[in-house]
């Protein structure tokens, strides 16, 4: 984080431990692979090397509370780790276990179902992915389709989810579907899925890059036992609300923008023929990013009062998707056609990339596009920030 | 790590808001433009002259985020009283120099609301805010100083009581701050109303004859002072055009959830809607940044805190541009027109972007200060 006077001490001691950490464990090999990783997306094998090294002082873990096995680090400490992590370019974690299914079954799921899902999340036994989307249902996540239809002691699951990230590396998957056919969101309900149960088959699908992120998942009177439910049945949407919420506010992604800035900055600084205007596009960048590197802080994980948190976290959504495009933008003009050569960067390490050959910073723009897509839609978020402003109006 | 008002912080401006409420409620965008005296000594029996000026002067010893943080709330009264200019540049000034007869007994006239004083530093209408050559000289004579020189883009000039004078000693390259009292023989102030209802002058000194304790003292050298009052009044800018394009914000939305066309309010519609959100996300930016520059200033100093001021002005800058021309566009003919305050504050942002150094000024300090080539 950057600035140092409004740190306290003790968390200025823990920004200094956690940068002494990252000298001795990141090795320049993991820091170059993430680099040139093309996908914003973690990458499996990399992040299950680099989540050992933090396991020993629960850093994978860093949000989730000491009694569930994680760090329970204070917001304000977990920022400042996950900041420095993205700056210094750790391998990013894979979200759906650790950010979203954990913090949701300790929030709705039975004594039980948290000892059961949390340390497997933890220890890495499960990878998750997200079965919210579905071919019709996508801003409009309240109409999905896929049935879950109770039989005796069992749900079967007909119908298919799509979009999914990571479906081809995981075992589990947590899915938004409905347990009755009323077109209402106490029909929904919150399932979580093994992966390797009869019935279920995924489908790659391939970017216009060429990667490989996310896939259909499909369900053919896939079997789930009742202890499958997250929260009561009728009150998934609750539940998907609340993890929704996670994958729009929780995450720190200043110091890896950051890092792409300052990438950016040595790309402009050994290029041959400067674009005109060139420095005074970065220094104007380097102004946005501060603001932005202040408000998630300010609106998120500093903020005290958290009675607008929605609306807050669709701020932060919408300002560090749309800077992102910019800085990826911009090292396009800078690089100029030597982005037409295939060669003329490694491809990314990542066994996620493989796409059609090009450089490696042409292939972070095409893929970033679906920043301001995922995650709910850019425009959806601007409908939710304009909901908070209306109601203040109000007030 | 705290963004949160503490309570002194929230009791300044609330005491402002109050003082909105009773005394600026004009609401079109050419209604008084004239200095209101009445007005003035209240903002000094109200402390705010003194916000940020050492307990020692009369002030109350507060940091400088205080006053930005007032500022910020005047704003929507886009007042005619020189408040920002006053306590950034005369105000600052007179708290930085060294205790002395002379420079006493003008704080105390100017803390107490009775006098205006006006920095005369700038010689040219260009580009430069910081850093201009000054070529105004004052030479020694026996016990008295003998001023020749002269000033441009002096904001309050005319009105002004007094005149601080940057010059050079002799021919030496020391630079000098001069006391100048309004009526001295010699000085010539000429005065020209700017469109937004302030005021400045060019000022001609021909041979105006000064006595030696006319001479502000400083611990440090006074080209340094200028420089820091000068980033100290680019903060206050930039939080006046954060205040006011909030004050925009909420007249753009009252607008278009009173107005109907089509048979339904225009907010209503969806395109309108992802407007106002952006004009929010833009007013978002602004106070990030200058909470960041806040904290640095406080914390450092304004001078050290340069680059977070520059990122600041320069934002304040974009985000009053974008805030103006959409409030102008979403209010449709009306607001072209003189009848809203819409005007106002769109005059007042322009200006703003034109003082205490422009975007494209800032943008080099920013570029100097983070090795941006
Ligand atoms: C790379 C990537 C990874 C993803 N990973 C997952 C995953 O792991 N799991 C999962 O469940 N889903 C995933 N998604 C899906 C994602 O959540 C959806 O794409 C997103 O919610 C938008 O839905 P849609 O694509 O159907 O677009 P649509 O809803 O059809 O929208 C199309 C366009 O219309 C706009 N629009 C829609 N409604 C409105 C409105 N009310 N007002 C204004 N504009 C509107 C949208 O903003 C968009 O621009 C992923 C998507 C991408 C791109």
């Amino acid at each position: 984080m950057l600035f140092a006077g409004q740190l306290s001490d003790e968390q200025a001691q823990f920004r200094e431990e956690v940068r002494a950490f990252l000298a001795e464990h990141l090795d320049a090999g993991m820091v170059a692979a993430d680099d040139a990783q093309r996908s914003m997306v973690a990458d499996p094998e990399r992040s299950k090397a680099w989540i050992a090294l933090l396991r020993p002082r629960g850093w994978h873990a860093g949000h989730i509370a000491k009694e569930f096995g994680g760090a329970g680090l204070s917001p304000i400490e977990n920022y400042i780790l996950h900041y420095e992590m993205g700056l210094h370019g750790a391998p990013a974690l894979p979200p759906m276990g650790l950010y979203y299914v954990a913090p949701t079954a300790i929030e709705f799921g039975t004594q039980a179902q948290r000892d059961e899902i949390v340390p497997r999340v933890l220890d890495g036994s499960d990878y998750w992915c997200q079965g919210f989307s579905e071919p019709g249902s996508g801003s409009d996540l309240a109409s999905v389709a896929m049935f879950a239809e109770r039989r005796g002691d069992a749900y079967f699951l007909n119908g298919s989810k799509i979009w999914t990230t990571d479906a081809q590396h995981a075992n589990k998957i947590f899915c938004l579907v409905r347990t009755r056919r009323e077109n209402t969101r106490d029909a929904l309900s919150f399932m979580l899925v093994d992966m390797a149960a009869a019935g279920v088959t995924v489908r790659p699908i391939r970017l216009f890059s060429g990667d490989h992120d996310f896939n259909q998942v499909f369900f053919d009177d896939v079997e789930i036992p009742v202890e499958a439910l997250l929260g009561e049945e009728g009150n998934g949407w609750a539940v998907a609300k609340f993890l929704l919420d996670i994958e729009r506010g929780a995450f720190v992604f200043g110091g890896r923008l950051r890092r792409r800035f300052v990438r950016l900055c040595e790309r402009a600084q050994n290029c041959a023929t400067p674009l005109a205007g060139l420095w005074d596009k970065l220094a104007q960048l380097d102004i946005e990013l501060l603001a932005y590197e202040v408000t998630e802080l300010r609106l998120g994980h500093a903020a005290l009062d958290r009675s607008n948190a929605d609306a807050e976290a669709s701020v932060v959504k919408i300002e560090w998707t749309e800077l992102a495009q910019r800085i990826d933008e911009l090292h396009i003009a800078i690089s100029g056609p030597e982005t037409l050569y295939a060669d003329a960067a490694a491809r990314g390490a990542s066994t996620r990339d493989e796409g059609i050959a090009m450089p490696d910073w042409l292939a972070g723009y095409f893929n970033n596009r679906a920043a301001s897509i995922y995650g709910g839609s850019n425009e959806v978020q601007r409908n939710l920030v304009y909901r908070a402003l209306k109601q203040q109006r109000r007030r | 790590m705290d963004f949160h008002a503490a309570p002194e912080q929230q009791a300044l401006i609330d005491s402002a808001v109050r003082l909105l409420q009773d005394h600026y409620s004009q609401t079109t965008s050419n209604a008084r433009t004239e200095f209101d005296a009445e007005r003035w000594q209240q903002f000094a029996e109200l402390g705010w002259l003194g916000t940020a000026l050492a307990e020692g002067n009369g002030g109350l010893g507060l940091p400088e985020s205080m006053l930005n943080i007032l500022v910020e709330a005047l704003a929507p009264a886009a007042m005619p009283e020189p408040f920002v200019s006053q306590v950034s540049l005369a105000g600052y000034l007179l708290n930085a120099a060294s205790p002395s007869a002379r420079r006493d007994e003008c704080m105390a006239k100017w803390l107490a609301g009775d006098e205006l004083v006006a920095l005369a530093h700038h010689e040219a209408r260009e580009q430069a805010c910081f850093g201009q050559p000054v070529h105004t000289r004052a030479t020694a004579r026996g016990d008295e100083l003998v001023v020749q020189g002269h000033k441009a883009v002096v904001l309050d000039g005319g009105r002004a009581d007094r005149l601080l004078v940057s010059a050079r000693l002799n021919d030496s390259a020391a630079m000098l701050l001069l006391l100048v009292p309004q009526d001295a023989p010699g000085l010539e102030v000429t005065r020209h109303a700017t469109f937004d209802g302030r005021e400045l002058a060019d000022v001609d000194l021909n041979g105006v004859v000064l006595s030696r304790d006319a001479r502000l003292e400083f611990a440090e050298p006074v080209a340094t002072r200028i420089d820091a009052a000068l980033r100290s009044f680019a903060l206050h800018l930039a939080a006046d055009s954060l205040g006011t394009a909030k004050a925009l914000f909420k007249l753009s939305h009252e607008h278009l959830a009173e107005r109907e066309q089509f048979g339904v309010k225009l907010v209503e519609f969806q395109a309108l809607q992802h407007r106002l959100v952006d004009m929010q996300l833009a007013i978002t930016r602004l106070e990030s940044l200058l909470a960041l520059a806040r904290t640095r200033s406080d914390a450092d100093g304004v001078s050290s805190a340069r680059e977070f001021i520059a990122a600041a002005k320069i934002q304040a800058g974009v985000v009053g541009r974008h805030l103006a021309h959409e409030s102008v566009q979403l209010h449709g003919a009306i607001g072209m027109t003189e009848e809203l305050l819409v005007g106002r504050y769109f005059k007042r942002l322009t200006a703003n972007e034109l003082l205490g150094g422009t975007g494209v000024e800032h943008l080099r300090v920013f570029r100097a200060q983070r090795a941006l080539s």
